[in-house]
């Protein structure tokens, strides 16, 4: 099921919703509208993955039972006197509004999930040139040539694995030419690049996907010991191409790891950038920086080049799940905390902080149709007609602009406090 | 020498002295403070409506009072858990209790009581080559509903794992400030009958989760005439475990005995599954803000 989260009013320019803290005199309310939408599953249903394409703008969702569905997300536009911020998913169901509507859906692609053993999807991913790719824990890769096409029987490949060996992480190389090129790894199944046949060719003739390039573990630890390998997430890096490969794996371990088809087959680096050795969940990229969120509530903020650690994003508590990326400006989280969070990049401030009542597995940043222009001018001309699809990068100046009257506001205040201060300390002296 | 205020004190330079008068002045002011409370306490027992506006007005501020707002106090339950086969399907608990590896004899007293609380419970010796999650497996085979790990360390019991089966989740405890029952005076013997469960104060949705543990933990139906009941009281976050037999002496009066024993608990730890993935942790900075508490 999901949920759709829309911080309709703020309490202040500047400070998101919060539901963490009490409606008052002080801080009127704080009206977060909170919607279900696709409910009627269990947990034997639950969605894992959930991609917001930004192609079509639907939401496309995979779930455990073997489901993989696409919603439209089209009727969700500010009409209802809401604006959408989020769809944000996860397992349990109520609810009423039927806003997202499910528009294809396949079903039984692969068995029922039953126990530990069974088939599981691990990734589901839109590719550049717009191509819903899932992959599975035991190396199946399903490819429709579009969201419209969902209904259809997919092409399958399977993945070059050995026996026992285990897929946990799965990623498509971006650019559009490329996206036959992906990556793969898993617990002992070190990092693999292949190549899968085109998608036409495939429909005369059974193609095999070819490997390109296959890593070489660690060299021994200084007590000659095997370092061992478990890859929870595969990044791309921006200038990679088929020919000069650059991977940054992420382990169980707490480790980044960076490979280098140019220079070789072993990591050229594999530095620890969490501190307590705890199991990465997720890794997303971030205005040119790796964000890594681990199972102990930490999301930090990371230099690829050096796997020094830049930021951190604080607040959680426990496994946060998913990290969303809004156009280089915003990060969403979502966890076993029950929170969904939403940070500004820059100055790492929590603006948006939901309780949503369960867990949840994955987090999407729809639009922020309220830009900060908009709610401005409301507040200064009531009634006043909310202009529509404010231009994005429209958003991002107007933001500053709030941010440096805040500070200015804050500037006032202190200099006000310290004068005060200063006048009582004399009086006291006096 | 006459009365002595805090201003003179402050000049006397001899330490000694200043001590004796600092003492003086407080007992002065401890003896005007008991008189002004008799003679309160003889008004207010002339007219009772005195004292009603008295304790009116003068509410104290506590910890507890002041908590920092939390908007998952009182929430439904959304969703399932994987506590749902006690509550939905009524399946009976059947819990399995062991202790640490080379564990001492705290641990196997504790234990003992504790399979002395919970009604159908088996202890079984721990054997070091069994890792909790090789436990839960077997347990899980032969239909136990919960693990119940003590931990001991230094001969003092300081910890307790409980694992619901059979997928989860995890939860661990510190155990502070435990007292046998033979130290409690005046206690009586527990009976093997079902006792009644109280938890207190559990509000947020991390402390129904806790909550919903330790209710997992009894059989569905209570055993009135045992008159047994294990309260367990959440206050600041800390769990107070205690046992009593209670008697109905008359229409109005209600005599309790205590069984025993006494022992604090502190949730540190949530993880899903066995021992997996961690849903929430008890971390120093989550202190921080003395006001704020979790359950």
């Amino acid at each position: 099921m999901f949920r759709l989260i829309s911080p309709a009013t703020f309490a202040k320019p500047g400070f998101g919703a919060h539901t963490s803290k009490p409606a008052d005199d002080a801080s009127p309310a704080q009206a977060v509208s909170i919607t279900t939408h696709a409910e009627g599953n269990t947990r034997r249903s639950k969605v894992l993955q959930l991609v917001h394409s930004k192609q079509t703008g639907n939401v496309i969702v995979s779930r455990l039972n073997g489901v993989v569905e696409v919603y439209d997300t089209s009727k969700l536009e500010p009409a209802a006197e809401q604006a959408k911020d989020r769809v944000e998913e996860d397992k349990g169901s109520t609810g009423t509004l039927d806003l997202l509507q499910l528009v294809y859906e396949h079903k039984g692609l692969i068995p029922p999930f039953e126990n530990k053993d069974s088939e599981t999807f691990i990734d589901l991913l839109v590719d550049d040139a717009g191509r819903v790719v899932v992959a599975t824990n035991k190396g199946s890769v399903f490819i429709w040539s579009g969201e419209d096409k969902i209904n259809n029987e997919p092409v399958k490949f399977t993945l070059p694995l050995n026996e026992n060996e285990i897929v946990e992480s799965f990623q498509v190389h971006p650019g559009k030419e490329n996206v036959n090129c992906v990556a793969y790894g898993g617990k002992e199944t070190d990092l693999r690049v292949v190549k899968l046949p085109s998608l036409e060719k495939t429909k005369k003739q059974k193609g095999q996907p070819a490997i390109i390039f296959k890593a070489k573990n660690l060299s021994n630890s200084r007590l000659e010991l095997r370092v061992p390998i478990h890859i929870k997430k595969l990044l791309f890096d921006k200038t990679s191409s088929p020919n000069h490969l650059k991977i940054y794996a992420f382990t169980q371990w707490g480790d980044m790891r960076f490979y280098d088809s140019a220079l070789g087959r072993k990591p050229r680096f594999s530095v620890l950038v969490l501190p307590k050795k705890a199991s990465i969940i997720h890794a997303i990229w971030l205005d040119g920086k790796l964000v890594v969120c681990d199972n102990t509530g930490i999301v930090v903020k990371v230099d690829p080049s050096s796997g020094s650690q830049i930021s951190k994003f604080k607040g959680h508590i426990g496994t946060t799940h998913a990290l969303d990326n809004f156009q280089d400006s915003i990060l969403a989280t979502t966890g076993s905390d029950r929170y969904v969070r939403a940070y500004d990049n820059e100055t790492r401030e929590c603006i948006v902080k939901v309780f949503v009542g369960t867990q949840s597995n994955a987090v999407a940043i729809m639009e922020d149709t309220e830009s900060w222009q908009d709610r401005r001018r409301r507040k200064y001309t009531p009634g006043a007609s909310r202009e529509e699809g404010m231009t994005r990068a429209n958003n991002g100046e107007q933001r500053e602009e709030e941010e440096s009257s805040d500070e200015e506001e804050l500037w006032n205040k202190l200099e006000s406090n310290i004068t005060q201060r200063r006048k009582r300390r004399r009086l006291a002296l006096a | 020498m006459g009365a002595v205020d805090e201003q003179t004190l402050k000049g006397i330079k001899n330490k000694q002295k200043r001590q004796q008068l600092y003492a003086q002045l407080k007992h002065e002011h401890n003896k005007t403070r008991h008189k002004d409370r008799q003679a309160r306490a003889r008004e207010e027992r002339e007219n009772p409506e005195m004292k009603e506006k008295r304790l009116a007005e003068n509410v104290p501020e506590t910890i507890d009072s002041k908590r920092v707002y939390d908007e998952t106090t009182n929430v439904d339950m959304e969703g399932e858990d994987n506590f749902d086969s006690y509550f939905k399907e009524g399946k009976e608990p059947k819990v399995l209790v062991t202790t640490n590896a080379n564990a001492k004899k705290s641990a196997y007293e504790f234990a003992a009581m504790m399979v002395e609380i919970i009604p159908n419970t088996s202890f079984v010796k721990r054997q070091r080559k069994y890792t909790i999650k090789d436990m839960a497996e077997y347990c899980s085979n032969r239909d136990f509903t919960d693990l119940i790990v003590i931990n001991e360390d230094k001969k003092v019991v300081n910890g307790i794992t409980f694992v619901h089966l059979p997928e989860g989740p995890t939860f661990y405890f510190s155990i502070t400030s435990l007292i046998e029952r033979k130290k409690i005076t005046g206690h009586g013997q527990p009976t093997g009958h079902v006792p009644e469960l109280v938890l207190n104060n559990f509000t947020t949705r991390l402390g129904q989760s806790v909550a919903r543990l330790f209710q997992s933990l009894f059989p569905h139906r209570p055993e009135f005439e045992g008159r047994q009941v294990v309260t367990l009281h959440n206050q600041r976050d800390y769990i107070f475990f205690r046992m009593h037999r209670y008697v109905f002496r008359n229409e109005e009066k209600v005599g309790l005995q205590e069984l025993g024993p006494q022992f604090t608990l502190k949730l540190r730890r949530i993880q899903k599954g066995i021992r997996q993935d961690i849903d929430w942790e008890y971390k120093t900075e989550l202190e921080k803000d003395k006001r704020r508490f979790y359950l």
